[in-house]
């Protein structure tokens, strides 16, 4: 036998509340080691201390345990100067009530001399209790579970309002529900309304309404894909309603889902309806849940672990087309599996669910731990499967106690997937639009859990809806606010040349220097007429004051330029916004014709306009 | 858990029907006749239902659903085991739903 833990309840006393007290500031630090002098100092730890066999940890230090509740209902009560009972004084609450506290301590021994070391510790004064201090894990999921959290839960998980606001709402694409059916109306009493499809959706016999069927597993998987999507067409797909011999309810045949999968690639092939894309999702939350359902491993004909196979071969047929294909992983995790399972947990992700084309789907709750029943890889077609997490667990569709099983969490996933559609629809021959870049989308972004990487319980982790929102976000530079001198309104750009003459001097050319002929001289320009509502002075929306530029008579010094050369970009982008004011408003107010331009000489390299 | 032994003649009823695949000539598939005939089984043991059904386009294959007891006769160039033709499993399938506890694990639904 091993050591075992155990805690021990102490009374308190001056040292013990001393130790508690230091511990609780700083247990790393110094209050640890004051905490373990003064914790040793106290009559009750070193009686216990004492005891054979028994070793105290001071590491753990002293907690303290308070019991508000032990004073009594009627504790927190005192009469108010005495007698209350003639109801002439009104009773006095303390909002103080009695408090009871006492210390644990942790301590460790032989599991064969716990019992005698408890005994000895009990008949000490100021021990209270003596108890295992068991090892604990985190608690699985399993089947029978209560549910954690609900669909609001799985919707803040997905950050699903900044899908939507990225336009990510699964309008538009056609998710195909592969599975017992759904119900339309159970939908909307639950507030999902998504639009349906009933001409394109199937069934495998007649009699059976498409949209109208029993409430069931295909409305839980259909609500749970409108969570990430509500705006997605649904298809149903009511592949479990198999009456062939040997089925029982709510299953199936193989069989069935090629001709599923039949009609979902005339589906792809269909020419589409105005406003949707060319996405279509299917979602299966189905599989084999054991090994003898199947030919054996190794038979040509076996489905399990053979890509040869009719329905492996139909499933590369329909991703070829574009479709995105999700499979739930399965419930057959070693942890808690069902009971369907027959024991058989390893290597149990069967077939297409782990087929290398699809999202192969594991389960976690909603506090991110991986449900005890999800099936783990390595996949039988492809090893590297589950490839992806989504939440199960939760309470949502109110079809069963709890949304759960892998069932739930392919849906899940499967509606962010047409979230992504909507912003990034599936485009033939276009590999960045292809079902395999939406895969890496969603793997690549994923959140990882467990250990770090890849891993065959939770694949790259669990799917990450915000971290997909960012990427689907258009890419936006506002120039204006980054760079606002480029923004700013010019409305006549000014005739440089003819105010900056010098601004515009030739350049020289490259030898031979051709003989330039004389500049003639500048005739002066005509001084502007006062411009009512123009010049500096009230009224004028313009008449801001440039610190460059002295105004003379509607004129601007410019010296010899020199301060030109002393302005940065933005002076000049200013200086240059007025004069553009300036000659706009002086071209309407000059009566007489402005001066003529002079004259550029030949080959003059100015190249300004007016 | 070692898996079960088990065989494709004790493997559990997928009912008594079976899919044959088999590679194709030409541009598409034959009908249930001609599948019939290429066969060299009755017409009526080609599960009329499902038909005669493409599974893959590129390399030119197609599938039917026949009787376990019929599957057997099949022309035994339709049965290579290397070869995506032949005769396959058509296995139960059941949702994936909350999952059972239990031996028999019975469906929450």
């Amino acid at each position: 036998m091993g050591k075992i833990r155990i805690l021990i309840e102490m009374a308190g006393d001056t040292n013990v509340a001393k130790a508690a007290a230091a511990f609780a500031a700083d247990v790393a630090a110094e209050g640890g080691a004051d905490g373990a002098k003064a914790m040793m100092k106290s009559k009750t730890v070193s009686a216990a201390d004492g005891v054979k066999g028994l070793s105290i940890d001071t590491d753990f230090g002293v907690a303290v345990v308070t019991d508000i509740a032990a004073g009594g209902p009627a504790a927190g009560f005192a009469a108010a100067d005495g007698d209350t009972a003639s109801g002439d004084e009104p009773a006095a609450f303390d909002m103080q009530p009695p408090i009871s506290e006492t210390y644990l301590m942790r301590a460790e021994c032989e599991a064969g001399e716990a019992e005698r070391i408890a005994d000895e510790l009990l008949a000490q004064d100021g021990v209270i209790g003596v108890f295992a201090d068991v090892a604990i894990e985190p608690c699985l999921i399993c089947p029978g579970s209560p549910p954690l959290g609900d669909h609001h839960t799985v919707e803040r998980l997905l950050c699903t309002d900044a899908l939507h606001r990225a336009g990510a709402t699964g309008e538009g694409v056609l998710v195909a529900i592969v599975d017992t059916g759904i119900n339309l109306a159970h939908l909307a009493a639950r507030g999902k309304h998504p639009a349906f499809d009933a001409t394109r959706s199937w069934v495998p016999r007649v009699g059976l309404v498409p949209g109208n069927l029993p409430v069931g597993h295909g409305t839980m998987c259909a609500f749970d894909v409108c969570i990430a999507a509500p705006r997605c067409t649904l298809l149903d797909i009511a592949l479990l309603q198999s009456t062939a011999t040997g089925a029982t309810r709510m299953e199936g045949f193989l069989s069935d889902a090629v001709r599923a999968y039949n009609h979902l690639i005339a589906v792809m092939r269909a020419p589409r309806r105005p406003g949707e894309t060319r996405s279509l999702v299917v979602n299966n939350s189905w599989g084999m849940f054991h090994p003898s359902w199947d030919f054996p491993v190794g038979h040509p004909g076996n489905y399990s672990d053979n890509p040869n196979h009719p329905f492996n071969r139909i499933v590369a047929t329909l991703a070829s087309h574009g479709a995105d294909i999700l499979f739930a992983a399965g419930n057959c995790g070693s942890d808690c599996p069902d009971g369907r399972c027959q024991g058989v947990t390893a290597n149990a992700i069967y077939g297409a669910n782990s087929h290398p084309e699809v999202l192969s789907v594991a389960g976690v709750d909603t506090g991110k731990t991986r449900v005890g029943y999800s099936s783990k890889g390595p996949g039988r077609l492809a090893r590297t499967k589950p490839d992806i997490s989504g939440y199960t667990h939760f309470s949502g569709s109110g079809v069963y106690a709890a949304d759960g099983g892998t069932s739930a969490a392919c849906p899940v996933v499967a509606g962010v997937v047409a979230a992504i559609r909507t912003k990034r629809p599936f485009v033939a021959g276009n590999p960045a639009r292809s079902p395999a870049a939406i895969r890496a989308l969603v793997t690549g972004t994923a959140e990882d859990l467990g250990s770090s990487g890849y891993d065959f319980l939770h694949g790259f982790g669990v799917v990450n809806g915000c971290a997909i929102a960012r990427q689907l976000q258009p890419l936006v530079i506002d120039i204006c606010r980054r760079f606002p001198h480029l923004c700013r309104p010019v409305p006549v750009p000014p005739d440089l040349c003819r105010r900056f003459p010098q601004l515009c001097r030739p350049i020289p050319p490259i030898p031979p220097i051709p003989p330039i002929p004389p500049i003639p001289p500048v005739p002066p320009v005509p001084p502007i007429p006062p411009r009512p509502g123009l010049d500096a002075g009230a009224g004028d929306p313009y008449a801001w004051g440039w610190p460059g530029a002295a105004p003379m008579g509607g004129m601007l010094d410019l010296g010899d330029g020199s301060a030109l050369s002393q302005l940065g970009l933005d002076d000049l982008a200013e200086l240059f916004y007025y004069l553009g004011q300036v000659d706009a408003r002086a071209g309407a107010a000059l009566t007489a014709p402005p001066a003529p331009a002079p004259a550029r000489p030949a080959g003059g390299g100015c190249g300004c306009g007016g | 858990m070692p898996e079960p032994e088990n065989t494709a003649a004790d493997a559990p009823e997928p009912g008594d029907k079976v899919m044959v695949q088999f590679r194709y000539d030409g541009e598409a598939p034959p009908d249930r006749e001609g599948v019939a005939a290429l066969f060299a089984i009755p017409l009526d043991v080609i599960d009329p239902d499902f038909g005669v059904i493409v599974t893959d386009e590129a390399e030119r294959l197609a599938c039917v659903l026949v009787s376990r007891a019929w599957a057997a006769r099949v022309d035994p160039r339709f049965a290579g085991a290397e070869e995506p033709g032949g005769v396959f499993s058509n296995p139960r399938i059941a949702p994936f739903g909350p999952p059972a506890a239990g031996e028999e694990g019975e469906a929450a639904d």
